[in-house]
Order: C-alpha cells, then structure tokens, then sequence
C-alpha cells in the first residue's frame, strides 16, 4: 500500500469513527492518528462502551472479525494501529 | 523477575472506567526501574510502570477476597512438557464447570438465571439512568472485564485451535470454529447492550430481547460443551479405561 493510499484509509476510518460514536464537537482532520484511542487526554473522549461500537463498525465494514488472536486493546489503541490491523488483515477496501 | 498480583483499582495506568474496587485482578511485573515497577497487564496493551507506594496499596487492599500481600512465581519451568494430559483434564474441567456445577450462578446455569433476571431489572432499579449504567455495564463486563463475554470464547477457540495441533486431531478445530462463533454472538449482545443503554431505549420489549438473546447464548453453549464433553469421553476417557496408552494409540490410528 503506497503512502497516499495508507494517509486515505487512515482518514476513511477517523470518519467512520467520527460518523459512528456521533462525535460532533471534533472533525476528521482533527483527530490525531497515532494518539491513543482510550487515553483521558484524547478529545474523543471515548470509553468502553464507545470500544464495543468501534468494533463492531469495522467488523462491519471491513468484513474483518476481531478476536483473541490479536488483543481488540491492542488493535484499537490508536487509529494508526487499526490500519495496521486492517492492512494486515488485506481489509483496506470499505464494504459498507 | 515475573509475578502475579492481584489488584485492580490503584492501577493508575488505566482508564479510569476500569478502575474499580475488586480483588480478582492480576497483573505480571516485569521489572523494576528506579522506584517503578514495570508491569504487563492484559487490560492494557502496553507494558506499564506503577509506583511502589500504589503497588504496596494495592497489595494491601482490604474488602472480600483481599490480596492479603499475596505474589505468585513459577519454582520451576519445565522446557518440553508433555501437553496432552493436561488438555485433556482441562477441557473435561471447563465441560463440567460449564454444564454441572450445582450452582445456580456458574456456567449454562448462570447464563440462565441472568437472562431471568434481567427482565425484572426495570422494577427493581431507581429510574432510567440507573437502569441504563446497569445495562451498560453488561457490556463493560463481556467486552473488557470478566469471563462471560466474546474474550473468553476467542481465547478458548485458540486454546482449542492449539490443541487440535497437539492432539492431531481436526475435530477439536471445528469444536474451535464453533465457539468462535458463539464468542461473535456474544459479541452482538454487548453491543445491543451497549446501544440500548447509551440511546436509553429501554422499553419491556427491549429488555425482553435482550434477555431473549442470552438465553438463547445459554441454549448455545449448553450444546457447545455438552458436544466436547461426548467428543472427549468417546475419544479419550473410555480408551483411558481401556487402553492406558491412549495418547500413542490414538496417533496410530490417525496415522493409519
């Protein structure tokens, strides 16, 4: 996957994220790809019910399924890791 | 140096929303640098440091099951244990936890009365926003606390995925696919739990499919475990009765 393709997948899923937990008081653009997903300081202000929803999201549109294999922590630390996992997994083209 | 502890909330490493007063979590120390021991903890995907003050405290913590100061480390490591006996015992063991323990609250038992009691949930609690944590919080406890959830069915479909190699033997695959498939299901109720909680969607007729689909997850895993226990007691403990070799005559039989 080439640089520009890896920075448009990085966008694609901080706008499903932003899309799907309802976030309205940050942008895409704002969110910062490689700071943690859960930490307090993140303006997401996610918490474990908002994790449930990620997952489900990018098992759904990604026709991935997340389980022991790789810790779900692990994979959703940050939006970075998730495209990591997404690329590993050969699941970068959106289904739905 | 590796040990087990059993703590939870003075892990200020973690969210806050996992920290909470219980005595059933334990954490491994990896090391220590200066006055902070470095320490992996499987709620948080990162090796971690914490300060000797707060691993003192959490040692030390009262309430029921307190540490008491308890640490664990293996005396002894053995390089190239023979792992088939134990799997073997291990899978009978989370056969009859699941399925035959005379308790009301443990195993398919549990998952029953859980569902039961779910639906009176709406007249025993304070009003809507006490309702919903308590809903919500299913999910906290299937999703990232606790062993009722999706977690624990992926690690045990890996277990079973593991030992399928080790005892050469592909039906302990698809016992493997199978409970993976109960873990996504598992999967779909934290998540029905966790929306109906946030939107406070909370209706009898919610409630009611929400208990409705964890019985039908008790349904599941009551066929799930009943199926390994006969795959186990026809493939391995009626040879155990009759043949002590079980394990060679087993691999001569594949072989053949």
């Amino acid at each position: 996957m080439t640089q520009r393709n890896r920075a448009e997948l990085e966008r694609e899923v901080a706008e499903l994220l932003i899309e799907k937990l309802n976030i309205t008081h940050i942008t895409a653009e704002e969110v910062d790809i490689e700071f943690p997903l859960f930490s307090k300081e993140n303006a997401m202000e996610l918490d474990s019910i908002d994790g449930i929803e990620i997952v489900v999201a990018l098992q759904l549109s990604y026709g991935i399924r997340i389980n022991d294999e790789i810790p779900k922590q692990e994979i959703l630390y940050s939006v970075k890791t998730i495209v990591d996992f997404l690329i590993k997994e050969n699941a970068t083209e959106k289904l739905v | 140096m590796w040990l087990g502890l059993r703590l939870i909330f003075y892990m200020d490493y973690l969210p806050e929303w996992i920290r909470v007063h219980n005595n059933v979590h334990f954490i491994n120390i990896v090391s220590k640098e200066g006055d902070n021991y470095i320490v992996s903890d499987s709620y948080h995907p990162r090796i971690s440091s914490i300060s000797s003050d707060l691993l003192v405290k959490a040692r030390w913590a009262g309430g029921y099951m307190a540490p008491r100061g308890y640490m664990y480390y293996p005396a002894s490591v053995t390089l190239d244990p023979d792992l088939k006996k134990p799997i073997i015992n291990g899978i009978r063991k989370a056969c009859r936890n699941m399925l035959s323990l005379p308790v009301p609250f443990i195993g398919v038992k549990g998952i029953y009365r859980f569902a039961s009691k779910i639906n009176s949930w709406p007249q025993k609690t304070r009003d809507i926003e006490h309702l919903s944590h308590e809903i919500m919080k299913i999910n906290v406890l299937l999703e990232d606390q606790g062993t009722g959830g999706a977690g624990f069915r992926f690690m045990y479909a890996t277990f079973l995925k593991q030992a399928a190699e080790i005892m050469n033997n592909p039906t302990l695959n698809e016992m493997s696919e199978r409970i993976m498939n109960i873990g996504d299901d598992w999967r779909n109720i934290s998540y029905f739990a966790a929306k109906i909680g946030k939107t406070r969607d909370l209706g009898p007729d919610k409630i009611k499919e929400l208990s409705e689909l964890i019985r039908k997850q008790g349904d599941a895993e009551k066929i799930f475990f009943k199926d390994l226990k006969k795959f186990i007691h026809k493939n391995y403990t009626l040879r155990l009765i009759f043949n002590t070799n079980i394990y060679n005559y087993y691999d001569a039989k594949k072989s053949c």
